[in-house]
């Protein structure tokens, strides 16, 4: 997982600085001030790329706060071939498909973790969890197609008119039905970031300290109260970690979104049926039309884009670490 | 998880076919019989020195994509000497026309799109990156194909209506395709597409008497729309412009918008390409979309509607009729769109959704080599194995680009529009001023 190697290459540089702050021997701190000197030019070009990457979403997205104004966050009428940028709906489609994401990879996630962490023989979980991780390499557009092809009649013939019977047509279960859209995007996004969730909580998992579950099996309790009162709750920062984490996948999901949301930007969705759009699938929908302001706007869409992820990954590694150092 | 293994397994299987699809033309015709004209002996012997070496990248509209595949296969086969990438049709005209003019990176040496460059200013829609622009670029007629209308509606599948509709295959008049675009029309059963399918009838029991009724289903129609800049929708909105007036003012823009007067209009789902349209069609149930006859045709789940044509008569896509458009259409002219649509011409067996794609190409080839190239891989798209070609002493056997075209649900280019393509070809030059199409090289 990549989460994997940035936490261990984390670690390696730590213990690398440590070494080479200690004068021991000359070779050693001569070696070490170049490998130091060829680090700092590689953090400042990591930081000049980084202020960089920031200051030209800025730039690029300047015409379009111009020419939209306050009405980028109150407008939901977003046509960039009308020139209408109202990005409200596009947020709401973002945060709408996150949300049902979570509600599916969560407990389907958390459940898998615990079950491959605590229940399965060795050989079983060794399988069971790179069956899980085979679904990180499926390629997005792949997804996509699936989910039109093969899911969206069941959830067209099947899901969608069950859950508006059992509801009465209740918000947000009314309107019409096309199989695609929201509730399936969000389905599907679920699936794609199960292997996040499941792979990250399961190292949360395997983080609990044996003295705690053998403690508790010793105290009587069963196997479900371990999992549920001791496993999780111990490791409950890694879970929320993964959950985080699986967040910003979700949030930044671009091809498949595109393919399944059905690409209708101009209207606030009020039913999980409906047709919609997410940011990063309508950058990616418009981008290959767009010039002058439309540009821009789509540039503002990228910003907030990135103002979310950034925000939603910083807290994940904030959890993380935070685990890390109490454990 | 078991589904999704399945679903990725299927997906797996389906690009392996994709990949044997491009091959195998290429393998089944190892052996053809060539009566070999000069250009094609200087392809065959290359001199070392002179070869071409780059990639020649080509791509744009999907359109056009079932038959330029297979073709450059084969092209790339015989030519083992040239290195040609293989069609890209994953996103549309536009991209096409964007990836040659220089707008995007990386760039293909020729783009292809349904609709050329802005060469007029009496054209409301076309794709401008500033005046002029269209006349540094050739721009010729690569690919001949038709617009069918596609439909899914479950309930017409039972066994007694298909065989009605193998006798009279469902059909609508150009103003009930215009008003169903335009959310004028939104259920099937819409009393004037039950008057214009009087045959297509299923017995209903009343009591004690039977009788029979209009077979199409009380349900919402739902529209489903190709992604801005698609070329097969511009094609299809200058017929709709055509046909119905009142709803479609000529060709605005590339792109069909929910109705805001009609009650009962309901979103349209737009898709990104040709093959993404027919799987959309097959998976939404009571659906009508638009996408080149080929496509429609290797598509198991969706049917395609016969469309009333200028003369009054029902008319089918397929080989036969956009041929006959084809052969309608006089005095053929790149310059203007009037002078280039095939769409809502007069004859019995004329289809009426009809057009030509293009392909772009820069006129001043900086690198010669890769010109060279290009201009041949056109030459060879363009042209048809058989009688010669009028304009140049070409005697042809064998298989040239437009020979797929049967096989692939597309038409031969008629025997003008091939000199055409030829005569437009010789316009490209190197930065000398050197044609880079003849025999010498």
């Amino acid at each position: 997982m990549p989460m994997d190697q940035s936490t261990t290459s984390g670690n390696a540089a730590g213990d690398l600085s440590n070494v080479s702050s200690s004068p021991k021997f000359n070779l050693a701190a001569r070696g070490d001030g170049r490998y130091n000197t060829a680090m700092r030019i590689g953090q400042g070009l990591l930081a000049i790329f980084i202020v960089g990457f920031f200051g030209s979403i800025i730039i690029q997205s300047i015409p379009g706060w111009q020419s939209a104004g306050l009405g980028f966050f109150t407008s939901t009428d977003w046509n960039s071939a009308g020139f209408q940028f109202g990005a409200l709906s596009l947020i709401a489609g973002t945060l709408v498909t996150t949300f049902i994401a979570l509600l599916f990879a969560v407990p389907v996630g958390i459940s898998a973790a615990l079950s491959i962490q605590f229940l399965l023989h060795r050989r079983l979980r060794v399988f069971f969890s790179s069956l899980v991780e085979v679904l990180a390499i499926v390629p997005s557009i792949v997804f996509g197609v699936w989910g039109v092809a093969v899911i969206s009649p069941w959830t067209q013939h099947t899901l969608e008119p069950f859950l508006r019977d059992i509801t009465g047509g209740a918000p947000p279960f009314h309107g019409e039905i096309y199989g695609i859209g929201l509730l399936l995007g969000g389905l599907v996004l679920g699936v794609m970031i199960l292997p996040t969730v499941v792979a990250v909580s399961r190292d949360a998992f395997a983080m609990v300290p044996q003295t705690l579950i053998e403690g508790a099996y010793g105290l009587g309790a069963t196997r479900a109260q371990v999992l549920f009162r001791v496993a999780l709750p111990a490791a409950r920062r890694g879970v929320l970690g993964a959950v985080t984490l699986g967040t910003g996948r979700a949030l930044g999901e671009t091809v498949a979104m595109a393919t399944i949301l059905g690409g209708v930007t101009d209207k606030f969705p009020s039913s999980v049926f409906d047709l919609g759009g997410t940011l990063a699938s309508t950058i990616a929908r418009d981008f290959l039309e767009a010039s002058g302001s439309q540009v821009g706007a789509l540039g503002s869409l990228a910003l907030i884009l990135t103002v979310i992820v950034f925000i939603v990954n910083y807290i994940a590694r904030k959890i993380i670490t935070r685990q890390a150092v109490t454990l | 998880m078991k589904k999704n293994l399945r679903g990725s397994i299927g997906m797996a299987v389906a690009v392996l076919g994709l990949s044997a699809s491009a091959v195998v033309p290429a393998l089944a015709t190892t052996a053809p019989t060539y009566t070999i004209d000069s250009i094609m002996v200087n392809d065959l012997t290359i001199k070392a020195a002179n070869a071409p070496t780059a990639d020649i990248t080509i791509g744009g509209s999907s359109f056009v994509s079932n038959l330029v595949t297979p073709a450059l296969a084969h092209y790339k086969a015989i030519n083992t000497q040239k290195s040609v990438a293989a069609y890209d049709g994953s996103a549309g005209s536009t991209t096409g026309r964007k990836k040659v003019t220089g707008n995007t990176s990386p760039n293909f040496n020729i783009g292809v799109s349904d609709f050329p460059l802005k060469d007029s200013a009496s054209e409301s829609f076309t794709y401008s990156l500033g005046d002029g622009l269209a006349s540094n670029y050739a721009q010729l007629p690569v690919a001949l194909g038709g617009v069918a209308i596609t439909y899914n509606v479950p309930d017409l599948n039972s066994s007694a209506l298909q065989k009605l509709l193998a006798k009279t295959p469902f059909t609508l008049t150009g103003a009930q395709v215009g008003k169903i675009f335009a959310q004028k029309i939104t259920k099937w059963n819409d009393p004037s597409i039950c008057a214009t399918n009087k045959t297509l009838l299923k017995t209903v029991k009343v009591g004690n008497k039977t009788s029979k009724v209009c077979a199409l289903p009380n349900e919402t129609i739902h529209v489903v729309s190709r992604t801005d800049g698609s070329g097969t929708t511009y094609m299809f909105k200058d017929y709709l412009s055509k046909v119905d007036p009142t709803n479609f003012p000529a060709a605005a823009s590339t792109v069909f918008a929910k109705s805001t007067t009609t009650v009962g209009a309901i979103d349209i789902p737009t898709v990104s390409n040709s093959a993404a349209m027919a799987t959309q069609i097959d998976a939404l149930d009571n659906s009508i979309g638009y996408v080149e006859y080929g496509f429609a045709a290797v598509t198991p789940g969706i049917n395609v509607a016969a469309i009333i044509n200028k003369s009054g008569k029902a008319v089918m896509p397929n080989a036969t009729t956009v041929a006959a458009a084809a052969a309608a259409k006089t005095g053929f002219s790149m310059d203007t769109l009037a002078g280039r649509s095939l769409n809502n011409l007069t004859g019995n067996t004329v289809y009426p959704i009809t057009g030509y794609s293009y392909a772009i190409l820069l006129k001043e080839q900086s690198n010669r080599n890769n010109g060279i190239t290009a201009v041949k891989v056109l030459d060879y798209l363009t042209h048809q194995g058989g009688a010669g070609t009028a304009g140049r002493p070409f005697s042809r056997a064998g298989t040239f680009g437009q020979d797929y075209a049967a096989v692939t649900g597309y038409v031969a280019l008629p025997k003008t529009i091939q000199t055409l393509s030829r005569n437009i070809l010789l316009t490209v030059k190197d930065s000398n001023g050197a044609v880079l199409l003849n025999a010498s090289n």
